[in-house]
Order: C-alpha cells, then sequence, then structure tokens
C-alpha cells in the first residue's frame, strides 16, 4: 500500500490490485486507496486480460473511438446517434443511444434492468422500471425488422435484455 | 421497571396481606372460644350440684342433703327467712350462721368472706354454696344495648383497620424486597444480553448477588477466552488461505500459458486445462473457507446497509447466465415486490443466492428449469430458488443447519448461516426438485 502511494505521486496510471488477501476488508482498503481493480488469487489469466483490456477502454475512451455498431442489416452511428436502415436514417434520443450503447458494450450477455436504467437515469433509478420498457421499445422499433418477434433486443425473463446478432 | 421483580411483589404483598388477615380472624376467634368456654362450665357444675343438694333436702330433709358429695373445700348452708342458718354442711368457722338482707344483696353477687359463692332459692329458703377462698373470680361486666347495636360496625372498623395495617406493613416490606430483587433479575437480564455484570451484595440476597457475581465473572472469563481461540483460529484460517493463493495464482498461470501454447501438444492442453480446472475448484474452496471463518467470528463487526433486494437478485442471476449455463438450463425470474428493501451485508447476500441458484445448476442434468421469485409477506421477504431437477437427498435437508465435515456442500449451510446472521431462516424440501426458501426481515 505504500508503494501504491509512491506510484501514485509518479503517475495517475491504471492500477490494477493482485493479492492473495481476499477479505472484505482488504478489497475495500485497496479500492479505497484509488485502485482501479482488485483481483485476488488465484485467477485465471485470460480474467487478467479481459480486465486489463477493460480498464484500458475505460481509461483511456478507446470505446469512444468506434464510430458505431453493425447489427445485421441495420448499423447504429454512435457519432450522430441516428440508426441506419435500408437506406434511411431514423434518429435515436439520448436515452435510447445510452441503452443502446450500454447493451453493445456487453453484447451476447445479459444486461440486468437496473444496471440499464443506472446507466440512463443515475443512481436514482428506481421508479424508472416502466420508462425503461418504453425506450426498450421504441429502439427495438428503429432496429428490429419485426419488432414483435424481436432478434437483437431479446428479453431476459425478469432479468433484462441482452443484445443478440451483433457483426464487428 | 423491571417488570419480573413488580410482579413478585405485588404477589408477595397481596399474599402477606391475605394471610395476616386470616390469621387475625382466625386468632380472635380463637380468643374468644377460650375465654368463654371455661367459666361457663364450671359455674354450671357448681348450680348442678346446688340442685342436688335442693332435691336431696325435699326429698329426705336434713339427713338426705347431707349426703350429697360436695367437691372437696367446698360447703353448703341454707339460711331461712329470718336470716338464720337452719342447715349446713362442711360449713367453715369464719362463715356467719346469721345474715342481713344486705348481706344476702352483696354475697349473691359477690363473695362470702372471701368464700365464692352460688345460690339457689328454695321454699325453706336460700341455699349458699361456698368454694374455697381464691378458687374463682368474680367480674361484674354490664354492657347497654347500645353496645349492641354497634357491634357489628365496629368489628367491621376494626377489620378494616386491621386490613389497612397489614397492607402497609406488606407494602412496607414488599418494597424492600422489590428492591432486592430488582437488583438481582436486573443483573442477570444484563448476564444473558452478556453485558458486564455486578451486582451490590448486600440486602436480603447479599449470597445471590454474590453467586450472581462470580457466575459473570466466570462467563466473562469464558467469552474472553472463546474469542481468544475464534480469533487465534480465524487468524490461522488467514494465513492459510493467503499462504496457499500465491502458489495457486503460479500454478493456475502457468498450466493456463502450456495449455494455450500454440505448439501445445493436444493431450498436454487438456491436461493443463484440467489443472487449471482443479486450480479454480480449489480457489473456490479456499473462498468458502474464508466466508465461512468470517460468518462464524466477524459477522457483529460486518457493515449492514439499507438495499433494495431485486437488484440484488437480478445481478446475480445474470451473472450466472452469462458465465455460461449449460446447455438443456434455462434460468428465470418473478420478483413481485420490487420496493422490498432488508439491512443487509450486500456481499454476503449476494453470496447466498448465488449459491442457491449455483446449486441448482450444478447438483441437476440438464434438462432443468431453474425458476427465481421473491415477495414481501408480513414483514419478511422471501426468496424462492425451484429447480425442477433431482432433488435432494433427505440426509442435505436434515443437515443445512450444520457445516459439512468436507470442504464441498458448503453452499446450503453458508446461505443458512448468512440467512441467520440477518435475522432470517433458510428452508430447503424437496417437491418436484428442490425448493429453498430464504426468510429475510425487511427494513423498517
Amino acid at each position: 500500500m505504500r508503494f501504491f502511494g509512491e506510484l501514485r505521486a509518479l503517475t495517475d496510471a491504471p492500477v490494477i490490485f493482485l493479492t492473495a488477501r481476499g477479505d472484505d476488508a482488504d478489497r475495500l482498503a485497496g479500492l479505497g486507496l484509488g485502485a482501479d481493480d482488485y483481483i485476488v488469487k488465484p485467477f485465471l489469466m485470460r480474467e487478467l486480460v479481459l480486465r486489463v483490456q477493460a480498464l484500458l477502454r475505460r481509461t483511456y475512451a478507446i470505446a469512444e473511438d468506434e464510430p458505431g455498431a453493425a447489427l445485421g442489416d441495420v448499423y447504429v452511428d454512435f457519432t450522430r446517434a441516428v440508426v441506419r436502415r435500408a437506406g434511411a436514417e431514423l434518429p435515436l434520443t439520448a436515452k435510447e443511444l445510452i441503452l443502446f450503447k450500454k447493451l453493445w458494450e456487453n453484447r451476447g450477455r445479459i444486461v440486468s434492468f437496473d444496471a440499464l436504467a443506472l446507466a440512463a437515469w443515475g443512481e436514482d433509478y428506481y421508479g424508472h422500471e416502466n420508462t425503461l420498457t418504453v425506450h426498450i421499445c421504441r429502439l427495438r422499433e428503429k432496429i428490429e425488422p419485426d419488432p414483435s418477434a424481436p432478434r437483437h433486443i431479446i428479453t431476459a425473463r425478469g432479468l433484462g435484455y441482452r443484445l443478440e446478432g451483433a457483426h464487428e | 421497571m423491571n417488570k419480573t421483580a413488580l410482579k413478585v411483589f405485588l404477589s408477595c404483598s397481596a399474599v402477606a396481606a391475605v394471610t395476616a388477615l386470616v390469621l387475625l380472624v382466625l386468632n380472635l376467634g380463637g380468643l374468644m372460644y377460650i375465654a368463654s368456654d371455661n367459666g361457663k362450665t364450671a359455674a354450671l357444675a357448681y348450680r348442678s350440684i346446688l340442685d342436688d343438694v335442693s332435691a336431696a333436702y325435699d326429698g329426705g330433709g336434713a339427713e338426705e342433703a347431707d349426703a350429697v358429695a360436695l367437691p372437696e373445700g367446698c360447703w353448703c348452708i341454707l339460711v331461712d327467712g329470718a336470716g338464720n342458718v337452719i342447715w349446713s354442711h362442711d360449713r367453715p368457722a369464719d362463715v356467719p350462721t346469721h345474715y342481713t338482707l344486705s348481706d344476702v344483696a352483696v354475697l349473691s353477687r359477690w363473695f362470702l368472706r372471701d368464700y365464692p359463692v352460688y345460690t339457689r332459692t328454695h321454699g325453706a329458703g336460700l341455699f349458699i354454696l361456698g368454694q374455697p377462698k381464691n378458687a374463682v373470680g368474680k367480674y361484674f361486666i354490664t354492657l347497654s344495648t347500645d353496645w349492641f347495636s354497634s357491634l357489628g360496625a365496629r368489628i367491621a372498623l376494626v377489620l378494616a383497620l386491621d386490613a389497612a395495617l397489614a397492607l402497609a406493613l406488606a407494602l412496607v416490606i414488599g418494597s424492600n424486597l422489590y428492591k432486592n430483587l430488582k437488583r438481582v433479575t436486573a443483573g442477570i437480564e444484563a448476564l444473558s444480553r452478556e453485558e458486564s455484570v455486578h451486582v451490590a451484595e448486600r440486602g436480603m440476597f447479599r449470597d445471590t448477588c454474590r453467586q450472581l457475581n462470580r457466575s459473570a465473572a466466570a462467563l466473562a472469563r469464558k467469552n474472553a477466552a472463546l474469542a481468544e481461540r475464534d480469533r487465534a483460529r480465524r487468524n490461522w484460517v488467514n494465513g492459510i488461505s493467503h499462504d496457499v493463493r500465491t502458489p495457486l495464482a503460479v500454478i493456475m498461470g502457468n498450466a493456463e500459458a502450456i495449455g494455450r501454447g500454440a505448439d501445445t501438444p493436444p493431450d498436454t492442453r487438456e491436461r493443463a486445462d484440467k489443472i487449471v480446472a482443479q486450480s479454480t475448484k480449489i480457489g473456490r474452496l479456499i473462498d468458502d473457507l474464508d466466508l465461512m471463518s468470517s460468518l462464524e467470528n466477524d459477522m457483529q463487526s460486518r457493515r449492514r446497509e439499507r438495499v433494495r433486494l431485486c437488484p440484488i437478485l437480478r445481478e446475480v442471476m445474470t451473472d450466472v447466465v452469462n458465465s455460461g449455463l449449460p446447455d438443456g438450463f434455462t434460468v428465470d425470474a418473478e420478483l413481485r415486490d420490487e420496493g422490498a428493501e432488508i439491512l443487509c451485508d450486500r456481499a454476503l447476500i449476494e453470496r447466498a443466492v448465488f449459491n442457491l441458484i449455483s446449486n441448482a445448476v450444478r447438483h441437476n442434468t440438464a434438462p432443468c428449469a431453474v425458476h427465481l421469485s421473491e415477495y414481501a409477506e408480513g414483514g419478511y421477504v422471501r426468496v424462492v430458488v425451484r429447480d425442477n431437477g433431482q432433488g435432494a437427498p433427505q440426509e442435505v435437508l436434515d443437515s443445512i443447519a450444520f457445516i459439512p465435515d468436507a470442504a464441498h456442500g458448503l453452499g446450503l449451510p453458508m446461505a443458512y448461516r448468512i440467512a441467520a446472521a440477518h435475522g432470517g431462516q433458510l428452508d430447503a424440501r424437496n417437491d418436484h426438485g428442490l425448493v429453498v426458501t430464504m426468510t429475510l426481515p425487511l427494513a423498517e
């Protein structure tokens, strides 16, 4: 921890703690010092690599460089906040764009209602569940060929939504 | 106010007051019986002798009357209308042979020359039966009719005063008892709360207080020893866990590197994958061991926060699904009370729910559906994890409250302890699969 302090004095580079101390108190102490991540031994090397990549993406905003997302014959342009489909452009609202980007970042994985609502409305998201459903419906209308039988934004019953059919 | 001591005080006071009153009435009755019976019996006996003498005199004159046996020391005379003694039997020398009207008036009620006497009228005059001097006492009591008419009211007044006095005495004695008892019960209550106890050793329960203080001191010593032992065990587990994690990380890292090497032969890759899988398993066991040790020892010091339960449940289920479910497994959630909030250590609740869901996945074969539901009911929120698999053996269901001998099978006992540590409970039963219900108190 003293080393961490010395390191921070020299650079603001992101730091991951790799440690054998797995207690909650230790984790809190490490993260409380300002570490960006905390991994307890033993861990999988692949997990470490993925976490480093995620940290670099967050820290240096690599994701921001992504211009858009290809979803079947649909392309979502992040910079202009529009959906391009069959030569037409449909504008996305700010909330729709945030929700889509959250799903895109976790494509192939379920994103819980809470994680989506947290991204769109912040900490005080409680009570926005119905609004979230409305936004997802509108998003489907713009992205899905058949919104009543969605192929891209799949509902995980009781949990959240999962983005499928992504082509990077 | 100490309720137990107050109850004892009130009941003791009531019993003491009632007992005092009953004793008072019994003693009063006994006194009246003793005082009234003897005097009447003696007087009646002597009047009976006079009757016998009178009858004998009527039947056979003086000779017949002489034959009547008198009690020892007694004498009898017959005085005619002129005041002269016309018959006597054992008359003492100091008893006169002639009487005036005033002599008769005095002796008929009191004494004749200090002899207690009884009289009986007869056709020939007046029989006088005398007892030895100082044989009996005589008291003349005159009572007015008012005295008799107000007797009931005065008895009632005396009884009321007695009752008030008994109650006052009971209160005074009871208050003293209450104070002493309160001190003792407060000490016992503090002992049951495992607080430090020292009761002042005085009053009627001095010995009890001394014993209580000794018991409290002994308990404190044992608790300190237990805490020290727990701390040592926790440190030992922590140390072992710490020491195992680092070499395990090296083993895993190398095995993974070998397994992913471009020129690694397939059988070596398979072996390396097995090493990684088993190392991962050992890592999880260490996590479980750490958590169980923490649950046993540090639960009181863990921080609690007020959180909504549903996001936790969704997050855990989402993690399980995103980690990759085996083919043929499905999970879904039905959360009815979105607003349900609990006071908890979030990480522990996450771990308990994770254990329940991953148990359902790990111990069943495909196809299998895992259903999680949540609802609030009567101050509690229930989380039900139900699967349609093969269920759990009865011995597992019977022993969810106990830590198993082996390191595996910790899932349910750990969830049980986590629920208990949050003031809730965990029930498991078989019903077309395993059904586990975790009940937690809602935050107030």
